[in-house]
C-alpha cells in the first residue's frame, strides 16, 4: 500500500517539475525543446504507470486462476 | 540518510552546473565591453598621442578593465622581452592565453586575431581604421551577446537545479 501511494507522490513531482520546465523553456523562446522535456516526462511516467499495470494484470490472473 | 544525503548532492552539483553556464553567458558581454572601452584607449593612444606600442600597451592595461588588462600587459611584456616576435605573434600569444580563461567566443577570438594582424606594422591611420573596425564589431557582438544572456542566464540558472530535482524524484 505504502509503494503505491509513493508512486503517486513520485508522478505527482514529475507533473510539477516537467510542468515548471515548460514553463520557463517557452519563456526562453525554446518550444521545441519544452515539448520534448514534456515528451521525456510522460515517458518516464509511462513507464512506471506500466510496471503498476502489468503487476495488475498478474493478480488478475492469479485471482481467476487463468494460468 | 545516505539516500538523501546523494540527492542532495546530485541537486547541488546540477544546480552549481546550470548557475556555471549561466555565469558564461552573463559574463560574456561585460566582457566584450571591457575589451572595447580598452581598444578605445588603444585608439587614443595611437591616434592623439602617437605612442609607441609597448608604451601605449602597458598605459591601456593601467587604465582599463582587470580582466582584460591581462591581453594588453602580457603583449607589452612579450614586446619589450625583445625574444624577436612581432606584435602580431605576441597579441596571438596573449588573446590565445586570455581566451581561455573567458567566457568569449570563438567568432570574438577571430575578431581580435584579425585585429592583432595589423598592429603595429602599418601607419596611424591604417592602424586606426583597423582598431575602429575591430570595435565595430565588437560592438555589434556584444549587443548580441546581451541579448543573449537576457534570454539564457535565467533559463539555464532554474534548468540546472530543476533537472537535478527531475533526476532525484525519478531514481528516489
Amino acid at each position: 500500500m505504502g509503494n503505491s501511494v509513493d508512486i503517486i507522490f513520485k508522478i505527482a513531482g514529475v507533473g510539477i517539475l516537467v510542468a515548471v520546465l515548460n514553463t520557463i523553456l517557452k519563456h526562453a523562446g525554446k518550444e521545441e525543446q519544452g515539448q520534448l522535456v514534456a515528451l521525456a516526462g510522460l515517458a518516464i511516467v509511462f513507464i512506471w504507470v506500466i510496471q503498476l499495470l502489468a503487476d495488475l494484470f498478474d493478480q488478475v490472473k492469479s485471482v481467476f486462476k487463468l494460468f | 540518510m545516505i539516500k538523501l544525503l546523494g540527492s542532495a548532492m546530485v541537486v547541488a552539483a546540477s544546480g552549481l552546473g546550470g548557475i556555471a553556464v549561466a555565469g558564461g553567458y552573463s559574463r560574456r558581454p561585460k566582457e566584450l565591453r571591457s575589451i572595447r572601452s580598452a581598444l578605445q584607449m588603444l585608439e587614443t593612444e595611437i591616434s592623439y598621442g602617437a605612442t609607441h606600442l609597448q608604451e601605449a600597451l602597458s598605459l591601456v592595461a593601467e587604465r582599463c578593465d582587470k580582466n582584460v588588462a591581462y591581453i594588453f600587459n602580457r603583449t607589452a611584456a612579450e614586446l619589450s622581452a625583445r625574444t624577436g616576435s612581432t606584435a602580431a605573434q605576441a597579441w596571438e600569444k596573449s588573446i590565445n592565453g586570455y581566451y581561455r580563461e573567458s567566457a568569449l567566443k570563438a567568432q570574438d577570438l577571430s575578431i581580435l586575431r584579425n585585429l592583432g594582424s595589423s598592429l603595429g606594422i602599418s601607419d596611424r591611420e591604417d592602424q586606426i581604421k583597423h582598431l575602429r573596425l575591430a570595435m565595430e564589431q565588437i560592438g555589434n557582438e556584444s549587443f548580441r551577446a546581451e541579448e543573449e544572456a537576457a534570454r539564457n542566464v535565467k533559463l539555464w540558472s532554474y534548468l540546472g537545479f530543476l533537472s537535478g530535482f527531475l533526476v532525484v524524484i525519478v531514481l528516489y
